[in-house]
């Protein structure tokens, strides 16, 4: 009733065909490309031209962990250009920009910097950012607990200047 | 016959997850007194009824509460509240908070848009002034 069991001869055919429809959507669903996340730079200006200040290590640890969804520029890996990755990395990349855009970060008020400074802190101290998802491909983007002191002994400062700043 | 038999409980069991997926799973706790001192009444008041359930030390919601925690308020330092400030108005405004599906939930928890306005205007102007005292 409910395992319609087939003849021997009946299953090959059956596997050549769903391979064959299988190779074809494969083919097929290449041609649907999401767009690029390639901005470049907003006159807004980024995160770090805004702290120009920024120490070096900082820059390049937030830039090489973050800026892949949090920015309008994505240094895309090759798998990126094969569907269906590149539809999940697509989505990927909206809902992190979605969340906080660090090219946009100039048109923010100095209350919502201070909060998307805090935010940063907030997220890599309890290991919800970088996603586990992202690390499992990403594995150097990986935050050790030297760094993420680092980053949020950073956020505290510049927001502390936001704060104080005339 | 066993086939028959499995046939007919599994819709059955089908049935119970999606009864179990469709309630609510926290009980509804009864608001905690008010945790935080310093907000103006018409504002706690809505924060009483619309967002303690979630973002206070009572809260079973551990993310929720580490994102915010109204009875940890007077811990937060000056550039927190700041930022948590901002969120809060921002979140409210985007009707991004309270959820969608604790609004179902708990329909009379929903913030009409006078209230949103509200808490929206007095946040935003809390957070400048705790920008212009500095740290």
């Amino acid at each position: 009733m409910l395992f319609y069991t087939k003849k021997p001869g009946e299953m090959k055919n059956l596997g050549r065909k769903s391979l064959y429809i299988l190779l074809v959507s494969f083919i097929v669903i290449q041609f649907f490309r999401p767009e690029m996340n390639r901005g470049g730079e907003t006159n807004a200006g980024d995160l770090f031209s805004h702290h120009p200040g920024t120490p070096d290590d900082i820059r390049a640890m937030i830039s090489h962990s973050c800026y892949n969804c949090h920015s309008n520029n994505t240094d895309y890996p090759w798998y990126a250009q094969v569907a269906p990755f590149s539809w999940i990395i697509s989505q990927h990349i909206s809902n992190g920009k979605a969340g906080m855009n660090l090219s946009e970060y100039g048109l923010l008020s100095d209350r919502q910097r201070i909060a998307l400074l805090d935010g940063i802190c907030e997220s890599v101290s309890d290991s919800s950012m970088p996603p586990a998802n992202y690390l499992m491909f990403h594995s150097d983007a990986a935050l050790d607990l030297d760094d993420i002191t680092a980053i949020c002994d950073w956020t505290d400062q510049a927001a502390f200047d936001l704060m104080t700043r005339k | 016959m066993k086939k028959t038999i499995m046939i007919s409980i599994l819709p059955a069991i089908a049935m119970l997850f999606f009864i179990a997926a469709r309630t609510p799973v926290s009980v509804v706790t009864p608001a905690p007194d008010d945790p935080v001192t310093g907000f103006p009444e018409e504002v706690t008041v809505l924060f009483e009824r619309s967002c303690y359930d979630c973002h206070t030390d009572e809260a079973s919601n551990l993310k929720a509460k580490s994102r915010l925690n109204f009875s940890k308020w007077d811990d937060y330092k000056l550039s927190k509240k700041v930022g948590k400030l901002s969120d809060i108005a921002d979140e409210v405004k985007g009707k991004k908070m309270p959820p969608k599906k604790y609004i179902e939930d708990y329909p009379d928890r929903a913030l009409s848009d006078e209230e949103i306005t509200v808490i929206t205007a007095w946040a935003n102007a809390e957070a400048d002034r705790l920008i212009g005292q500095g740290e």
